[in-house]
């Protein structure tokens, strides 16, 4: 197999000939579908004189960070094939790209890439554009920005979340605080902080109050188990890399055979390659592991020494100061707490759907195998009552003494390897103020109002400002990834009340369509810049990513947008410090050399070496081993020191905040009720239970507009073959999906592979609208609720009651 | 009903149609003597248009039919490569057939080329059928294909010939010309009988032979029987119908009475070709692969 | 070049990404609706829904990848009038484009749905094995993209030593049919071939 070699580019200028060239090409391609790429792959062989290849990378939200290397012949990509270097031995494996990657070509010679900066003429999101200059486009930024801090100070500037171009060093939409956007607002007073993530709200914000931080094995560590329970963690669906956590799974499993039990409402594509699925009812898994606590407790199966030793709230005698009694975990699991209900699987069961006998079988496994390793996705985390589930899960890794150890988990999700890289400057913020995530739609319509205690606001105890100017630069959460479309559309649509949305996109994406100023971006493949690995067990890298090919029509990349945008709010040499994008790289590249001494002297050196890998030196990494090691050396980050099984914070948190009537934020992870769950009284009207997957079609809604992806995956509603036939619905029926939100047409999956009761629809689908307002794409969050979680304020998508019928 | 395979089930019908005629007319030209020779005069050009259009109809399936000649290079082992060779040997002979027996120079050539192409007629339904016979296609792979092909042949064939004499019988003219259309008709309802007792029996057959389900949870007879059954019964029907119409009409002549509308004889014709049609539209549906 | 070419899957590390499919996809240029190489959901099973509100299952889904099996008795070879489809002296099952006619008859034959018919040229298509890459010596497309290792190829010898005897799993055709060059190694819920448990429930992918 021959090794990666890059040919040494010959220093292309910028000159306008050259880009007109490329331009040309790229219109040739446009024009003529494939066939001009069929020419093209046909003219030069691979690795023939005219040919060249390029290593770059994917840069999409997947968790991951896979090595593309591009061919390219005439200054156009003919070819994209993946790592192929050395003999591909785990722990200097090839870093494979996935399906999606793979389709990069038609990402980017779509033919519906943007072109030229535009305007909005009309309406807010009819999309309707006019075309201008650049000038024309950064002078309106510059003009409004300065419009807005005047009317309402820097507090009213939003970093919307945007994870649509990951990894890059420069080039970098996530997080907001590292983008080149908040270089630029920093240069300039600042901007309104979100924290939390559309992956990871619920349980980023809460793991640290059980641990004092979200950290978990990594996945090769479970050679070291005796059995490995994934609660709602799907990695053959959301971490595809072939150097990534599925290729790290299989190897770990290959090596020791260790049982896989998948728990999921769906036999996902991980469970397809397990040993067990235990099918579970969305939102119930806190009742489920209440009754395998019960399980544990009744049959002497706690780790009671561990628990003494490392633990606080687990039973009575390890209580915070001031609490009353029977407010332990182990108070609640057997009835003694304020409800009374004892916790047994025959209480459990009916309400996740999962048979006595399996539970108590489970439970025995569980507490039977030393160590186990108890882990969960963010499939669970991701509903209204997600802050309380994903901490039932860890509960049950602390009751069993699994935190610490070779082999064990902290419950949470898998941890990665990763190496130290300096990353791209971009100082401090001024404004403190920060709301979560999921609530920038409030901060438009009512943000004055949102307080510290009733809406999550930190920094400050009341919002200064509500969000009139937003940036968007390479998300599709302005409408697509955010819940509730049809609000967050009527919301928009008031331009009186968010006066100014610009968007930095590759294509007129749904959220594109919301824009006031739509600028054409550069796709990774048109810049230079460095990424790093991701998630991965045993191995990172970095990959040195030379730009392919010229930027195709008058797109630019973003750190040149704001580069010109400082220039007119006179922050531009603040913004640059002198230095061009190539310099920075340079720059980064000098800072992160003590750290990591192999790292190239040159740019030059970077471009053809390509990637860069390093080996885990150590055994696989143990979360909180240090702690497990010494607890008293090495307390956690929490009040006591100790794992928090009951959290005095939560407590008061609980007693202080501000929530809605029927919503608590218990002090020890309790079953709660969804307001859209199995046992809401809504299901009367709408009787599923609808879960957005995470689907290989897509990375979220990044390459939703490739036609090879949607041949091979294409979106439909899984509903299962009960469900479908007392609906009359056959495999491949077009269905309407619908509740008092929103209405998706949307072709059928009829599978066995979905629990009864439970209809799943993978997020990301494009929204495409027609004169009703219903979606015809499959858009999920036409569904979802923009109703927070009480503790994180976070995203819900996985809680929403739908019903189905005939289209 | 799919219909993409419009032009096989054309080209497929019409060949058959071809070779019936010939062999029906051909056997009521020995039995009937002269006088049924001149009633079926021309058969030969008849049968040849026939079969010429069919093959023409087949290069609609091609995607690439400038590389027709090629077709022929797998007579080893393809009974398609040998279908096209002996449907173009039968076209020939039918060729051979008109000009030895029209023209006087090769008149004594007649016969044998008469042999030929009667002997390749049967010939070329039977590799056709073979065509069929997909190891991997269950619902074709049994002796229902052949059935359906020589039923065809025989139904269709015996109402051209039945037809094609009619309209050359001047009528209640004179003694000399109803036996012969008595002979013709006699014989022709002889093959058309067995050719609907063909169709009667392989319908079952190739149901049967189609019930497998395969892997992709579709058998080839429920497929048939739900989506398609309308043109299936549809079929049956047109095919008793007009058959009962050509019986109709040549009892007609048999008894000497030509004031029959000769639009029934072409009714006849024609709804028995609907039929064949609708059947042979429902054959190319019943195609389900093993497998994956 | 290999003597005589093989392809191995393990379908129980094989998640059913389709990365094969696009990584083929991309190399050959292959217009829409064109797959040289198919991923086939297995899947069967059902559900009791007990009184009790829980629910009992014996659902089992998983994945087969194929292309082509350049087989040793190869029906689309035997089926071809043009002598279009051929087998190579490296046991390669190659469609020469100059003289396909397109009758589809290949692909009318094949159970494992190798030929794919190529609307734009006219004439059939399928997996050449990347007979290309091989003369390079680089592996072909689809086992060198497969973020799972579940695909090999290699000599038929060496894989029949290191994998055994291929499995007769559903929803494979017999073997004995066409004597594919493919080593199949099970999964955990791998269902004897010609059993009626499952189906392929991803029609409208492959």
């Amino acid at each position: 197999m021959q090794n990666s070699q890059i040919s040494q580019l010959n220093e292309v200028s910028r000159r306008t000939a050259l880009k007109l060239c490329a331009t040309l090409g790229g219109l040739a391609v446009l024009g003529s579908g494939s066939g001009i790429l069929r020419a093209a792959a046909a003219s030069p062989g691979a690795g023939s004189a005219a040919e060249r290849i390029v290593t770059t990378s994917c840069h999409v939200n997947c968790g991951s960070r896979c090595v593309l290397r591009a061919h390219v012949a005439n200054d156009i990509i003919t070819r994209i094939e993946t790592d192929d270097s050395g003999t591909d031995e785990y722990g200097m494996h090839q870093v494979r790209a996935c399906l999606r990657g793979r389709s990069m070509r038609k990402r980017v010679y779509a033919p519906e890439r943007l072109k030229y900066p535009m305007i909005r003429v009309g309406k807010r999101g009819e999309a309707n554009f006019k075309r201008v200059s650049w000038d024309e486009a950064l002078d309106a930024i510059a003009a409004k920005m300065k419009d807005i801090k005047q009317r309402f100070g820097s507090e009213a500037f939003y970093l919307n979340y945007c994870t649509g171009n990951l990894g890059g060093m420069v080039s970098k939409s996530w997080p907001p605080a590292q983008t080149p956007v908040a270089r630029l607002m920093n240069c300039w007073g600042g901007y309104l902080n979100h924290y939390g993530t559309y992956s990871t709200a619920q349980i980023s914000g809460t793991m640290p109050y059980v641990y004092g931080a979200n950290l978990g094995n990594a996945i090769s560590d479970i050679v070291n188990s005796k059995l490995v329970v994934m609660f709602g963690n799907n990695p053959a669906s959301t971490r595809m890399s072939g150097g990534g956590i599925i290729h790290d799974l299989l190897v770990a499993r290959g090596k020791s055979g260790v049982r896989l039990v998948v728990v999921d409402p769906t036999y996902t594509d991980t469970a397809a390659v397990a040993d067990e699925w235990i099918p579970i009812r969305p939102g119930t898994d806190a009742a489920f592991c209440a009754a395998i606590a019960h399980v544990l407790i009744a049959e002497g199966m706690v780790d009671q020494k561990f628990l003494d030793t490392y633990c606080v709230g687990f039973d009575e005698a390890h209580m915070p100061a001031g609490i009353p009694a029977n407010s332990s975990y182990q108070a609640y699991v057997l009835g003694q707490g304020p409800d009374g209900l004892v916790k047994t699987p025959a209480w459990a069961s009916p309400i996740c759907g999962i048979p006595v006998e399996t539970i108590v079988r489970l439970a025995r496994q569980i507490g039977q195998s030393k160590p186990c390793c108890i882990s969960q996705g963010w499939g669970v985390q991701r509903h209204a009552n997600g802050e309380d589930a994903c901490r039932a899960i860890a509960t049950l890794a602390a009751l069993t003494g699994n935190v610490g150890i070779a082999g064990g988990n902290t419950g949470a999700r898998e941890g990665a390897f990763t190496i130290p890289f300096t990353l791209f400057p971009t100082l401090t913020n001024p404004v403190k103020d920060s709301i979560s995530v999921f609530m920038w739609t409030d901060a438009i319509t009512r943000g004055t109002d949102m307080t510290a205690l009733r809406d999550g606001v930190r920094g400050r105890d009341q919002l200064k400002a509500p969000i009139k100017f937003i940036w968007n630069y390479a998300g599709n959460a302005l409408i697509n990834q955010h819940s509730d479309i049809n609000r967050t559309a009527e919301i928009l649509r008031d331009d009186s009340k968010c006066e100014m949305i610009v968007v930095h996109e590759n294509f007129m994406t749904p959220s594109a369509r919301f824009a006031d100023i739509l600028l054409p971006g550069t796709i990774n493949l048109e810049e230079n810049d460095f990424t790093v690995s991701e998630a991965a067990s045993e191995m990172a890298y970095a990959i040195f990513e030379q730009k392919v090919i010229e930027p195709l029509f008058e797109s630019r990349d973003i750190y040149t947008v704001c580069a010109d945008v400082a220039k007119r709010l006179g922050v531009g040499e603040q913004f640059t410090e002198g230095r061009t994008r190539e310099q920075w790289l340079q720059y980064l590249l000098d800072q992160s050399r003590p750290g990591l001494p192999d790292l190239p002297a040159t740019l030059e050196e970077a471009w053809k070496l390509g990637v860069l890998k390093v080996k885990n030196p150590g055994p696989p990494y143990v979360a909180f081993k240090t702690f497990r090691d010494d607890p008293v050396a090495n307390p956690l980050a929490t009040p006591s020191g100790k794992i928090e099984i009951f959290s005095k914070k939560l407590w008061d948190i609980g007693h202080s905040w501000e929530l809605p009537a029927g919503e608590r934020i218990p002090a020890v992870p309790e079953f709660t009720e969804e307001p859209e769950g199995y046992l809401s009284p809504l299901r009367s009207k709408f009787p599923l239970q609808l879960v957005t997957f995470h689907y290989k079609q897509r990375t979220h809604s990044t390459y939703g507009n490739v036609p090879w992806l949607k041949e091979v995956a294409p979106q439909e509603l899984w509903i299962n073959p009960i469900d479908a036939d007392t609906r009359s619905i056959r495999h491949g029926d077009p269905v309407r999906v619908f509740n008092d939100r929103g209405t998706s047409v949307i072709a059928a999956k009829v599978t066995p592979r979905v629990m009864p009761g439970v209809v799943l629809l993978p997020e990301g689908a494009w929204y495409a609208p027609d004169g009703a307002g219903h979606d015809h794409a499959g858009s999920a969050n036409m569904l979802t609720s923009q109703h927070p979680s009480p503790l994180t304020k976070g995203n819900p998508q996985h809680s929403s009651l739908v019903e189905v019928a005939r289209a | 009903m799919v219909g993409s395979e419009w032009p096989l089930v054309y080209f497929t019908i019409l060949v058959q149609m071809s070779v019936g005629l010939l062999i029906v007319s051909e056997v009521a030209c020995l039995t009937g003597g002269a006088a049924a020779r001149d009633l079926l005069r021309g058969r030969e050009s008849f049968s040849f248009v026939l079969g010429a259009v069919g093959l023409a109809f087949s290069f609609g399936h091609l995607g690439s039919p400038m590389h027709s000649p090629f077709a022929l290079f797998n007579l080893a082992h393809s009974w398609l490569s040998r279908e096209i060779l002996c449907t173009s040997i039968f076209l020939a002979s039918l060729v051979a057939l008109a000009i030895t027996r029209y023209t006087a120079t090769f008149k004594a050539f007649a016969r044998p080329v008469a042999v030929v192409a009667f002997v390749v007629g049967l010939a070329t339904v039977y590799v056709m059928s073979q065509v069929y016979m997909i190891v991997t296609v269950p619902a074709w792979n049994s002796p229902a294909t052949l059935l359906n092909f020589v039923g065809a042949a025989l139904l269709l064939g015996s109402l051209a010939a039945g037809l094609l004499a009619y309209f050359r019988w001047p009528g209640e003219d004179g003694a000399e010309t109803r036996t012969p259309i008595a002979c013709i008709m006699s014989l022709a309802l002889l093959f058309a009988g067995l050719g609907l007792l063909a169709k009667f029996i392989e319908i079952p057959i190739s149901l049967f032979a189609g019930l497998e389900t395969n892997a992709r949870g579709v058998s080839a007879t429920a497929a048939v029987l739900t989506d398609g059954l309308g043109p299936y019964v549809l079929q049956i029907v047109l095919l008793i119908v007009g058959t009962a119409l050509f019986v109709y009409v040549a009892n007609a002549a048999m008894r000497g009475n030509k004031a029959v509308l000769s639009m029934v004889g072409i009714g006849a014709f024609l709804i028995t070709l609907a039929g064949e049609v609708l059947g042979r539209f429902a054959f190319f549906d019943m195609h389900v692969l093993i497998g994956l | 070049m290999l003597k005589h070419p093989a392809f191995h899957i393990d379908v129980g590390t094989c998640t059913g990404c389709k990365t094969c499919m696009i990584a083929c996809k991309d190399k050959n240029d292959l217009a829409d609706g064109v797959k040289w190489r198919r991923v086939s959901e297995y899947a069967g099973g059902g559900w009791v829904k007990r009184t009790d509100g829980t629910v009992t299952q014996d659902v089992f889904a998983y994945y087969i990848s194929v292309s082509c099996n350049h087989c040793e008795d190869p029906i689309c070879v035997s089926v071809c009038p043009t002598t279009a489809m051929h087998k190579d002296e490296s046991g390669i099952v190659l469609v020469d484009t100059t003289k396909c006619i397109g009758c589809h008859y290949c692909e009318w034959a094949c159970p494992y749905r190798a030929p794919q018919y190529n609307a734009a040229a006219g004439v059939m298509s399928k997996c050449n094995f990347c007979i290309d890459y091989q003369r390079e010596g680089k592996p072909p497309a689809c086992v060198a993209a497969c973020p799972t290792r579940s695909l090999t190829f290699g000599e038929y010898d060496d894989l029949k030593k290191r994998f055994g005897e291929s499995a007769l799993m559903a929803p494979l055709p017999d073997p004995s049919i066409t004597k594919p060059n493919l080593f199949v190694t099970p999964g955990r819920t791998a269902k004897p071939m010609g059993s009626g448990n499952g189906s392929i429930s991803n029609p409208e992918e492959v």
